[in-house]
């Protein structure tokens, strides 16, 4: 149950996170986005977690960084041309 | 964390919601409304609603954004456009439980409830939501 409730906390943020990195129109609100991930890693993380809620915290840091740097190549494909 | 964070809310897509954090430029600016009206507000006829960011940094707090959030699209939904007004405070907090609830949000109800006999002087009764439930059906 207690780890229900620890991940449902942080999938509710996380839906949170990739709808405001997912909506992002430029290079600045990007970075905006990575200091909110950041506050999302140190609310979310630590040594309460057991393996299996590690793991699949883990699986969303790699869902967002994908996602972040899927998004991240439209300001930089913008700054080269 | 100075450019605002803009996105689709999710309880009312047509509004635009900014979230506006305090080393914004445009944030001293602002201050004074968030003074004035809490955490957020609406801008009329802009279909925008701007957030005080500085209020999800202490622990990440999204339940309390989205609380605000929903409290704002209620207004909005409610079609509340004049003056502010205890009874459309109130109004707007039991349009923003039904909001909440729908998405299953109840970590953003119990923000709601802890505030609300502060916020109206009286206590949260279901039977209050009838009060504006048929905007919401």
């Amino acid at each position: 149950m207690l780890l229900q409730l620890n991940l449902k906390n942080a999938f509710q943020d996380f839906e949170w996170l990739i709808r405001v990195l997912e909506s992002a129109k430029s290079k600045t609100q990007m970075d905006t986005v990575l200091k909110c991930f950041e506050l999302w890693e140190r609310k979310h993380f630590g040594n309460h977690l057991t393996i299996p809620e590690q793991s699949t915290m883990s699986r969303l840091k790699s869902n967002f960084w994908a996602t972040y740097k899927n998004k991240n190549l439209q300001f930089v494909g913008t700054s080269i041309i | 964390m100075s450019e605002p964070l803009s996105y689709n809310s999710e309880f009312l897509p047509e509004i635009t919601v900014a979230v506006v954090f305090g080393d914004n430029p445009q944030y001293q600016q602002l201050k004074s409304m968030f003074d004035e009206y809490g955490y957020g507000f609406m801008v009329p006829n802009k279909n925008l609603v701007i957030i005080d960011g500085e209020n999800i940094l202490e622990n990440f707090n999204v339940d309390l954004l989205k609380f605000i959030e929903a409290h704002e699209i209620a207004h909005v939904i409610l079609g509340h456009d004049g003056p502010r007004s205890e009874d459309e405070e109130l109004d707007a907090d039991l349009g923003a439980y039904l909001l909440l609830k729908d998405k299953g949000y109840t970590n953003s109800i119990k923000s709601l409830l802890k505030n609300f006999k502060q916020r109206h002087g009286i206590k949260f009764d279901e039977k209050l939501l009838k009060r504006v439930e048929k905007s919401f059906s």
